[in-house]
């Protein structure tokens, strides 16, 4: 069974937080743990899903306040 | 080729001098990472829109009296506006959720329709699509860190220390949210392929 503490330190490992020393540890707990080789290939699969999930900002939101900057600029002119 | 992108902290100074354009250009730059950290703490389509738009008037206003002082720092500024007032609004509408109509009917779960509609229409099964919907289902805690990690780029110790809690605990609520949505992913493609081999 993984401890609570290694999965957490699997988790700043691939958010690339970790220090060398913790890398160092976890590089050793992977190479032991089957299950914890699992979370890694499943988790890194996700958070590169997570970082290509953008929603488009709504171009009537985007008009909106680009008229507003153009009157405040009129305003202050 | 030479790179001659201007950053951030240029375009608000020629903004400042009331290159109009200037403004443009960041707003271009930084809308659709501000409306998805709106988006996915309010989880509604219509709300995250005014909000958005209160974000950047806020911004707009504070640049233009001389009072914003983080220079070269313009998205994390920005991103800090849109959380706080996307988590105001959030826990405005928990205190508040029900407001009935003339019909009986909750304006919020017409919102609710609403909003689906126009996303069904726009992709379906899209995996970027049911990942959207999969982080709106996760609780609070978890949504918020995963927002404030991935859109606000935020450090899990920065997390911990504007959430009030240890790192270890910003980290285990990230680590259950990456568990949850494993699992939904993994459920909705078993659910597909049920679908397909019946027919």
């Amino acid at each position: 069974m993984i401890k609570t503490s290694t999965e957490n330190e699997l988790i700043r490992f691939l958010y690339k937080e970790s220090s060398q020393n913790e890398e160092t540890e976890i590089n050793r707990a992977l190479a032991e743990d089957k299950d914890l080789q699992e979370d890694l290939f499943s988790f890194s699969a996700m958070i590169e899903k997570l970082n290509k999930l953008t929603i488009k900002a709504p171009e009537r939101a985007v008009n909106k306040i680009l008229a507003y900057a153009r009157q405040s600029d009129m305003e202050s002119a | 080729m030479e790179n001659t992108r201007l950053s951030d902290s240029q375009l608000l100074s020629q903004y400042k001098k009331g290159n109009e354009e200037a403004f443009s250009e960041l707003l271009e730059r930084h809308k659709d990472r501000v409306f998805t950290t709106i988006y996915l703490i309010v989880k509604d389509q219509y709300l995250a829109e005014d909000l958005m738009q209160e974000v950047f008037i806020k911004a707009i206003r504070t640049i233009k009296s001389g009072k914003y002082n983080e220079e070269g720092k313009f998205l994390p500024w920005i991103l800090r506006i849109a959380h706080n007032i996307a988590i105001d609004q959030f826990r405005k509408n928990k205190r508040y959720p029900m407001i009935i109509m003339e019909d009986g009917s909750n304006v919020f779960n017409t919102l609710e329709f609403s909003e689906e509609s126009v996303e069904s229409a726009q992709i379906k099964q899209d995996t970027y699509n049911l990942l959207k919907g999969f982080i709106k289902e996760l609780p609070e805690t978890q949504r918020e860190v995963l927002v404030m990690r991935h859109y606000m780029q935020m450090s899990f110790q920065e997390i911990a220390d504007a959430t009030n809690v240890s790192i270890n605990t910003a980290l285990g609520r990230m680590r259950y949210a990456l568990i949850n949505l494993r699992k939904k992913l993994k459920q909705n493609s078993n659910a597909y392929d049920k679908n397909f081999y019946r027919k």
